[in-house]
């Protein structure tokens, strides 16, 4: 495939995926701060960790997206489109782990406080309480770990084409 | 040294480096190389073709600098 093709196709999904996000930014972050609102009258201390937990792993997320359009974007008349995304690819990656790494964490810490208190099950609704609480949890943990692997896959990505341009500093051609 | 400006004209032609490099009949990456200064010499009638396609002189890619 062309580079020009790639750079389209790269955009478009850049483009769509930066906007469906921010708009699950705003809806879905505050998810879990206003079920605690609902449920217990005022929010809840573990409801603002898992709200500051996804917005986290969301900018990270968006830093990755920046750079990758930054890279997409940099046009024809600049280098080789493999040597704008190495750099990007490699960093967007590593801020990616480290985001993801750190959503992980809040969300299966936040999933063991609610199991281990219980707090889910004291309502007469069992099936709703696992539904609208658990499920969140779950399917944040769930988003995370792709979160992971599409960042591991990003950062040997980016080394690889990065051996490239080693390869190529290294070159005593004459053109 | 010699420094390469060959990023400056290509922008002033609003040349893109892939049709550069297919007008002057080299690849991607040696064109990439040559832009970023990192080849160790380059061939007069690839000298030329550059000045052909971007309409300009050699002095005009290259410069000597006192290192």
């Amino acid at each position: 495939m062309e580079i020009q093709k790639i750079k389209k196709i790269a955009t478009a999904f850049v483009i769509i995926f930066a906007l469906t996000g921010l708009i699950s930014l705003f809806f879905i972050a505050p998810i879990p701060y206003i079920r605690d609102q609902q449920w217990e009258a005022q929010p809840t201390a573990l409801g603002l960790v898992e709200m500051i937990g996804y917005i986290v792993c969301s900018l990270s997320v968006y830093a990755l997206l920046f750079l990758i359009l930054k890279a997409v974007l940099s046009g024809p008349n600049d280098t080789l489109f493999k040597d704008n995304f190495a750099k990007p690819a490699f960093l967007g990656g590593k801020i990616l782990f480290c985001g993801s790494l750190a959503f992980e964490i809040l969300f299966i810490i936040a999933l063991i406080v609610r199991i281990v208190s219980k707090n889910l099950f004291d309502g007469s609704n069992v099936y709703m309480a696992i539904v609208n609480g658990l499920g969140f949890e779950l399917a944040c943990v769930l988003i995370g770990l792709i979160g992971l692997a599409i960042s591991v896959a990003l950062v040997l990505f980016g080394k690889t084409l990065r051996k490239g341009e080693e390869y190529k500093e290294d070159s005593e051609a004459i053109v | 040294m010699i420094c390469v400006h060959l990023d400056k004209m290509m922008r002033l032609r609003g040349v893109g480096l892939t049709e550069l490099a297919e007008k002057v009949g080299i690849t991607n990456a040696n064109m990439s190389l040559l832009k970023n200064g990192k080849v160790k010499g380059i061939r007069f009638e690839t000298l030329s073709k550059i000045c052909e396609v971007l309409s300009c002189q050699p002095g005009d890619i290259l410069q000597y600098m006192e290192a």
